[in-house]
């Protein structure tokens, strides 16, 4: 004998709100595992892989303009050096901050700069990256003799003022990375 | 556990110093609606954070060193600077604290990150400093900058 109602039929499960599967998934445990492997995953990327930057100033400009977000490449320097034309992230005190430079001399080299141009081991250096140029007004040329582990950094707007641009030597321990694209 | 509560809720010197930096860098900066009352008080307020024989020696790129002595003259040249800008956001970022061996001085190495009106370059700058310890508070007694790029 059956009959509806009686008390031995299982209780009716209420229907999910459709928002609630949307938001938590089917189940709410493996969603929570799932939310917990990207949080990590991504904090260990954009720790020690990718560090994001926002590029304040304009003395990498129009290459790389003032308030853009790019990546340093962390991984970048493992198993390679850093070559001239590279863009780099140097630290400051942390990684917090860092400088943003061009690299125009590698270990060994004779970097001269003059208004002629940038000339590496009495090479004149092709510098198609530089899109703004003008005639630094300097009374003699600037030299540096670059030791092991030293790189010559400057950046790529050269309309700036010569006393206004921070550029010069930087040792190997203080590049952070390379720029990502 | 008491000693365990009392251990962790003290700051280690280090952390002291941080702390100490930190609210200079907020004592230090300035917006464009202050009233006359902040522009007035602005010298006053940071005097606690230096030490009488105080010295600032800011090495700028093209024009060489230029050095200040004593917390008179400090202080006027931070009631210069506030007088000429609009607004001033300064932070003090990944600062490393290295306690000497008599526990009353230290080094800090940190960099200055610095929205100034007007300026389409946010400063950036690595700086030492060096530190005392009078009574509670930690006093600075030298402020440097320190080149980046050699």
């Amino acid at each position: 004998m059956t009959g509806e109602g009686t008390s031995l039929d299982p209780p009716p499960v209420p229907k999910p709100f459709w928002l609630h599967p949307l938001v938590v998934g089917r189940k709410p445990r493996w969603t929570m595992v799932r939310v917990a492997i990207v949080i990590v995953t991504s904090l260990v990327l954009f720790k020690f892989v990718l560090l994001p930057i926002r590029i304040v100033g304009i003395s990498m400009e129009p290459n790389y303009p003032n308030g853009h977000w790019n990546f340093i490449n962390k991984l970048a320097y493992r198993t390679a050096k850093p070559k001239r034309g590279d863009v780099v992230a140097v630290r400051m005190a942390g990684e917090h901050v860092l400088l943003l430079k061009r690299i125009i001399g590698v270990p060994g080299d004779h970097v001269t700069m003059s208004r002629q141009g940038v000339f590496v081991n009495g090479q004149r250096l092709e510098e198609n990256y530089v899109r703004r140029r003008v005639h630094w007004s300097w009374n003699r040329p600037r030299e540096w003799k670059l030791d092991e582990d030293e790189y010559l950094l400057i950046g790529d707007n050269r309309s700036m003022f010569f006393e206004d641009h921070y550029k010069g030597k930087a040792f190997e321990f203080q590049i952070v990375g390379k720029i990502l694209f | 556990m008491l000693a365990l509560g009392v251990w962790l809720l003290t700051p280690s010197e280090e952390t002291a110093i941080r702390k100490r930096l930190q609210s200079l860098a907020a004592a230090a900066s300035f917006g464009p609606n202050d009233s006359g009352i902040a522009r007035l008080a602005y010298g006053s307020s940071l005097r606690d954070f230096f030490a009488a024989d105080a010295e600032l020696t800011v090495e700028i790129e093209g024009r060489g060193a230029q050095s200040i002595h004593g917390r008179a003259e400090v202080l006027q040249f931070a009631g210069f600077a506030r007088n000429k800008l609009n607004q001033a956001k300064l932070q003090l970022l990944d600062i490393t604290v290295k306690l000497r061996e008599d526990g009353v001085s230290a080094r800090a190495y940190m960099t200055l990150l610095g929205d100034l009106s007007g300026e389409k370059n946010a400063i950036s700058q690595e700086l030492k400093a060096t530190l005392k310890k009078t009574g509670h508070d930690w006093l600075i007694t030298r402020i440097e900058t320190i080149r980046t790029l050699q």
